[in-house]
């Protein structure tokens, strides 16, 4: 099934600069970046903030907010190297 | 026709002269005493003292190449001997053995295109090729790929060389390309481009892709291809735009920006691995340019690339 390629509007992009701003500075958080997650109840895909946390990190005590600025926010898993 | 004893002896005297000024030039390959070439035809009767070099340079690649340090110019003659300037590089044939390997990547090519094996001098670390850009200010052709591919020491210095194959694949001085001129690591992208110092021929093909065609932004949901010399061709989707990583070079922490993240479509396979570093992220419909490749994670499998617009022009080059 073919996915349609989505645009970011600016919005986004301001709220991931807002969620980078409150986390980034944590050591296990390895990423943050903006994707899609499929609807629950509908067709089709939504855009999402997500941060991607070492692997095995716990992410409750790390206050990771649920939504910025109306986006929601997404935890993911992602351990990377240069290579 | 022999040389008579006495010119033999005044002849060794000047070659041991000439081989006290030049030999360690970065272009002489050889000295000796012999007959020179003209217009072709060996000739005879005048023995010269002959420079080998690996580039036989005049005009202005001459004077750009002694501006740049690379060589200096040679003599005309050197005593009562007139020189000659031929083209040769030699090894010793015992290290003419390379591993065996029935892919093209990981082999010396001829032209120079994206997607094969690089590295620079003494470092073992994979890479690959991205492509040749333009430098925008003077034209010059370089060679595109990380920083830590290219670089990858944070006291390496402007000049470093850049071989291909690179060195895990066998490459060795006489394998150089390029060397390293300058990279964007300033503004948190792990790129860096090389000047061309070689007679190879340039390509702005992708190995078993075909030519790059322009560039475009990322999107989500974009379907793309890469030709790294790692994976091979290998196809994704971009999951992921806009992004910020944190990577650990060496002893230094660093935030890479502009990071697009790209996974295996319907989430099977492999998009890359090791040694994929500098590979080119294409629009798998139109082949135009998307993102740089520079790091990945197994577990799960992703690519990270970083946005190719800002990669150019923090470096100052356009794509070929």
């Amino acid at each position: 099934m073919a996915t349609a390629a989505r645009l970011i509007d600016a919005r986004v992009r301001q709220a991931r600069t807002t969620l980078e701003e409150r986390l980034f500075a944590l050591p296990e958080v390895r990423l943050i970046d903006i994707g899609l997650e499929p609807l629950a109840d509908a067709p089709g895909k939504r855009t999402v903030l997500r941060v991607h946390l070492a692997p095995g990190t716990d992410h409750r005590p790390l206050a990771i907010p649920e939504h910025v600025d109306g986006i929601p926010v997404r935890v993911v898993t992602g351990d990377y190297r240069p290579g | 026709m022999p040389i008579d004893p006495a010119t033999r002896a005044r002849g060794r005297l000047a070659l041991y002269e000439a081989a006290r000024r030049h030999l360690y030039d970065g272009n002489v390959t050889s000295i000796d005493f012999g007959f020179p070439s003209r217009g072709g035809r060996r000739v005879r009767g005048k023995p010269a003292i002959r420079f080998h070099v690996a580039r036989k340079l005049s005009g202005f690649a001459l004077e750009r190449a002694v501006g740049a340090r690379e060589t200096a110019p040679l003599p005309s003659s050197v005593g009562e001997f007139e020189t000659d300037v031929v083209e040769g590089r030699y090894r010793p044939h015992w290290w003419m053995w390379r591993p065996t390997t029935s892919s093209p990547r990981l082999r010396r090519l001829d032209p120079l295109r994206g997607g094969i094996s690089v590295s620079r001098e003494g470092q073992y670390g994979p890479g690959t090729l991205a492509g040749v850009v333009l430098d925008r200010a003077t034209g010059d052709p370089m060679l595109l790929s990380n920083w830590h591919v290219f670089v990858a020491d944070w006291s390496t210095r402007p000049g470093v060389a850049v071989y291909q194959p690179g060195r895990r694949d066998g490459g060795t001085f006489q394998d150089l390309v390029a060397r390293y001129t300058r990279d964007a690591m300033g503004v948190n992208l792990d790129a860096a481009v090389a000047m061309t110092a070689d007679s190879r021929r340039l390509s702005n093909e992708q190995l078993e892709l075909g030519p790059v065609r322009g560039l475009t932004e990322p999107a989500l949901g974009m379907r793309v291809v890469k030709s790294g010399r790692q994976t091979g061709i290998t196809y994704g989707e971009v999951t992921g735009v806009d992004g910020a990583v944190k990577l650990r070079y060496g002893f230094l922490d660093r935030v890479i920006r502009r990071v697009v993240t790209i996974e295996p479509i319907a989430g099977a396979g492999e998009v890359s691995d090791g040694g994929d570093s500098g590979s080119l992220w294409l629009d798998a419909s139109s082949r135009a340019c998307v993102a740089l490749h520079f790091a990945g994670s197994n577990l799960p499998e992703r690519a990270l690339g970083m946005e190719i617009n800002p990669v150019l022009d923090a470096l100052g080059v356009d794509l070929a």
